[in-house]
């Protein structure tokens, strides 16, 4: 969208009710210059997005009087300008800082919507030159910045937004206007306010769920230059020099985006073997094969495909992005998947990654948590192990390289365990919850705590799988819980982790192991796991079967199950 | 549409036919204050000229800013 295009929406505002769009949000905006071209791009955003916007700005230079009482509604946004070439107060009144801040914690008190606050950035210029220390402005704009800081560390509501970097993309010259500073009080250039007002709703986008989280991408052309079915897989322009260094570093730019959590996919009319060649051959391919979620190579219309990704990837065509260097394509997606937002591509690829990275507003994130971090990597890893069991239905393990960790009694590990026993259904023989407080008691007063990580050549699922034995005499112990997260169904971890359970009780002087099964709605998966162990059956009783191994004859002869599933697994202990 | 016109249009929220030369801000109350620094600026941005201020004060309607631009080096039909 370009600044004027936005500035049409924006003119149609008055015509449109808060019931003519899916959803609305009230926003308030204090600011000590004029802000009514800000204001004017808020709206225009707001409504390109589907949010009908309830403005509230604060009367003009109105705000030291009452800062906190212009605040609040769903985001509040407070934008104070200082710049060389006007006096201000945050100069020429040195509690005015002090003021202000006091104002905005105030705020932030009151409000349980979030705050952003623009940092004052630094001068290009001033009349002290370098004498940075020595210049008021500098001073101010510092002890505003550092008390910004330490509200914001105190208060989970007040958000820090960085004006320097925002100033640093387009520069002094052309980021202010100081035709409109002296003339109306505007303070920036149109091209810098449209910026601005996409940087802040950014953040409304986080707190109403609709930030995006996931960039679909073309390959020929944007990953890479040329077209690789004709070029071919070293043909194609990736690695030193121009062009192919611009390609390697947008391929790079992304890796970065996936590693704070954005998802990315392919949706590319190729054959998918000369892709894979490039993901095979092509030392320069930046992004592996695993780093994509979902995968379309194909001839077919990109919006059937991009359909398919947001269904694989269980999210909503309105969380997409879509990135093609051909105009065609994106028109394509643009008209059948109106929800999806498709950017247009700069022509030439050094302005690539700059292009992507002045778009992540739309991926602002209030905060990351290092389950987000990860997230763009497993839907990648589930993907290729996917690919793999599908082209060896009967190989596929040797192929994973399943390696299983089996750990005993380990404390650091128990508040992990606890939440496998409350959260899992399926592969769960007994289905007892434990809190981590029982499971701690249960391992003081003598029961074994297997916990059992479980990783591939793909990628780490953690702990998915706990056993808990627990003696009922001298010779005979019970096992009281067997369970597994049904992420790592069909790798034949349980049999190598029974195995290992069992040996360890015999060593223990233990002979007898008894079990029980009790059968739930949902715990069928787990249900002929005993006999297939070695154990057997002695009675049944309503829903549960108890079953009984002894431990002299187990370690003699193992079922065929066991020995299969332990011919193609490494165990750790 | 020429760009010139699409500027106002888009800007005053008016149809492309209300764009003729003897718009002014005394027949289109969307042209206030505020909207005539927009078109200023826009039209600045789209042509790459500058105006001084006094230039942009003296657009007085919409055949104005055409001979405006033209005397910039701007193609105002363009």
């Amino acid at each position: 969208m370009t600044p004027l295009s936005c500035l049409e929406l924006a003119a149609r505002f008055e015509s449109l009710s808060e019931s003519d769009l899916p959803k609305s949000a009230s926003i308030s905006l204090v600011t000590n210059f004029t802000d009514t071209i800000l204001q004017k791009f808020l709206i225009g955003l707001s409504l390109s997005h589907g949010i009908y916007p309830k403005l509230r700005p604060a009367p003009y230079k109105q705000y030291h009087f009452d800062l906190a009482g212009h605040g609040g509604g769903d985001i509040t946004y407070v934008v104070f300008d200082l710049n060389p070439y006007v006096t201000s107060e945050f100069v020429s009144d040195p509690a005015h800082v002090e003021e202000v801040l006091a104002g905005l914690r105030e705020l932030a008190e009151r409000s349980s919507g979030p705050i952003v606050v623009a940092t004052l950035p630094s001068h290009p210029s001033g009349a002290y030159g370098q004498l940075l220390s020595d210049d008021p402005a500098v001073r101010a704009a510092r002890a505003f910045n550092e008390g910004l800081d330490a509200l914001a560390s105190r208060r989970k509501n007040v958000i820090v937004f960085d004006m320097e970097r925002l100033f640093q993309r387009f520069g002094e010259h052309s980021g202010r206007d100081l035709r409109s500073l002296y003339a109306f009080d505007v303070p920036y250039t149109n091209d810098l306010t449209f910026a601005l007002a996409k940087e802040l709703l950014g953040y409304l986008f986080a707190l109403s769920g609709m930030s995006k989280k996931c960039i679909v991408l073309d390959l020929d052309n944007t990953l890479w230059g040329g077209i690789v079915g004709e070029a071919g897989a070293g043909g194609i322009a990736l690695g030193p020099g121009y062009p192919g260094y611009a390609y390697e570093n947008f391929q790079d730019a992304l890796k970065r985006c996936l590693e704070r959590g954005i998802l990315l996919a392919i949706a590319s009319k190729n054959n998918p073997a000369d892709v894979d060649e490039v993901f095979e051959k092509n030392p320069h391919m930046r992004l592996a094969k695993e780093d994509f979620g979902a995968i379309r190579i194909n001839w077919e219309p990109k919006s059937g495909n991009i359909t398919e990704i947001a269904k694989e990837l269980n999210i909503g065509l309105d969380s997409m992005v879509f990135l093609d260097d051909d105009a065609a394509s994106r028109e394509e997606v643009k008209a059948m998947l109106p929800e999806v937002f498709v950017p247009d591509m700069p022509s030439q690829p050094e302005e690539y990654a700059r292009h992507l990275f002045d778009h992540l507003y739309l991926f602002t994130q209030l905060r990351l948590t290092a389950e987000d971090k990860e997230k763009g990597k497993m839907y990648g890893q589930e993907r290729a192990r996917r690919t793999v069991i599908a082209s060896d239905p009967a190989g596929y393990l040797d192929k994973l390289g399943v390696e299983v960790r089996i750990s005993h009694n380990e404390p650091s590990q128990l508040s992990r365990l606890s939440q496998l026993s409350q959260k899992t259904n399926q592969f769960n023989l007994t289905t007892r919850r434990y809190s981590e407080a029982e499971l701690e008691g249960m391992a003081e007063s003598g029961a074994h705590i297997f916990g059992v990580d479980v990783r591939d050549k793909f990628g780490n699922y953690g702990l998915v799988l706990l056993a808990i034995a627990k003696p009922r005499s001298k010779k005979e112990v019970e096992l009281d819980t067997f369970l597994m997260s049904c992420r790592v169904f069909s790798r034949g971890a349980e049999y190598a982790v029974i195995n290992h359970v069992l040996e360890k009780l015999r060593a223990a002087g233990y002979a007898t192991v008894m079990a029980r099964s009790i059968e739930t709605a949902k715990n069928r998966p787990s249900r002929e796991f005993l006999p297939r162990a070695g154990f057997q059956k002695v009675g049944e009783e309503d829903a549960t079967t108890t079953y009984r191994l002894e431990l002299s004859t187990y370690a003699k002869k193992k079922t065929p199950e066991l020995s299969e599933a332990l011919s193609h697994l490494t165990v750790h202990v | 549409m020429s760009k010139l016109t699409r500027i106002f249009a888009s800007v005053l929220g008016v149809p492309e036919e209300r764009v003729t030369p003897e718009l002014s801000p005394e027949n289109e109350s969307a042209w206030d204050s505020l909207n005539a620094i927009i078109l200023v600026t826009e039209i600045e941005n789209a042509y790459a000229i500058r105006f001084t201020y006094d230039e942009a004060m003296g657009v007085k309607n919409f055949g104005d800013a055409m001979k405006l631009v033209e005397s910039k080096g701007g193609n105002p039909n363009a």
